[in-house]
């Protein structure tokens, strides 16, 4: 079967993806999506805050980071929690990147990091992918 | 969705009100309402985040480019919040150890 396009939310099996453009006005609808998925798992408030700011924060860096296009954001529902993964691809040349200066760059990982510790990135091959997961029970010293 | 900002004076302190979600798309709001009371001397600000229900590392780093500006013309920037999100953000990044924080603007101007 071919895959669906993933310009809306797209709930196929057990994962549910958005696709948005790389643009800072829409990194908002990510968080109320990650939050209603989240709320609809039972997760308690808490961890959904922690799961709204880590990816509104890896949008964020992919945005800072030139970034064009699209950013993906899919949320995997498996029985230890919810795996998730931000995608941007389609960085533009070094040098053209419009993100803040100073230390923002370096606590948006941190942050990530710090409310989820399997947090991995991968920059590679003109991608920027951020992946961590948030458990059903608050286990990660939140 | 925009930021609703407020400004006013008391007890010889801007105080910049803030409700709404500080993040990369609104955060240059907040830059420049901090930029315009310092542009018109007002160096002694009160940033009152109580009602800010989301802010992220874009926020973070309009407050420390604000605070290092006022401290450089001999003011200081200090902050309002409470308990939850914003908080904690301040607390992992370790920034809540940098600014005057308080739980009021009273407390945050000396009024009470």
């Amino acid at each position: 079967m071919a895959q669906r396009a993933t310009d809306r939310i797209d709930a196929v099996g057990s994962t549910a993806a958005l696709a948005i453009p790389a643009d800072p006005a829409y990194v908002s609808t990510v968080r109320y999506f990650a939050a209603t998925i989240a709320r609809h798992e039972g997760l308690p408030e808490e961890l959904i805050d922690d799961l709204r700011l880590a990816v509104s924060e890896a949008c964020a860096e992919a945005i800072d980071a030139g970034v064009t296009g699209s950013i993906r954001v899919a949320l995997s529902l498996e029985p230890e929690g919810i795996d998730v993964e931000v995608t941007g691809g389609s960085v533009q040349p070094e040098g053209e990147a419009h993100g803040p200066e100073g230390l923002v760059p370096i606590y948006r990982l941190q942050l990530i990091r710090a409310l989820f510790p399997d947090a991995e990135t991968d920059h590679g091959n003109g991608m920027r992918v951020v992946r961590f997961t948030v458990p059903h029970a608050s286990s990660n010293g939140a | 969705m925009d930021l609703v900002l407020g400004s006013r004076n008391e007890n010889g302190w801007a105080v910049l009100e803030v409700q709404g979600e500080v993040d990369l798309y609104t955060s240059s709001q907040l830059r420049d309402a901090i930029l315009r009371l310092t542009e018109e001397a007002e160096n002694r600000i009160v940033v009152d985040l109580y009602n800010v229900s989301f802010m992220d590392s874009s926020g973070l780093g309009v407050l420390v480019a604000g605070l290092k500006r006022a401290r450089e013309r001999g003011g200081e920037l200090a902050l309002v919040f409470g308990e939850g999100s914003v908080q904690k953000v301040f607390g992992i990044t370790g920034l809540d150890k940098i600014f005057p924080t308080h739980r009021s603007v009273g407390e945050a101007t000396g009024g009470t």
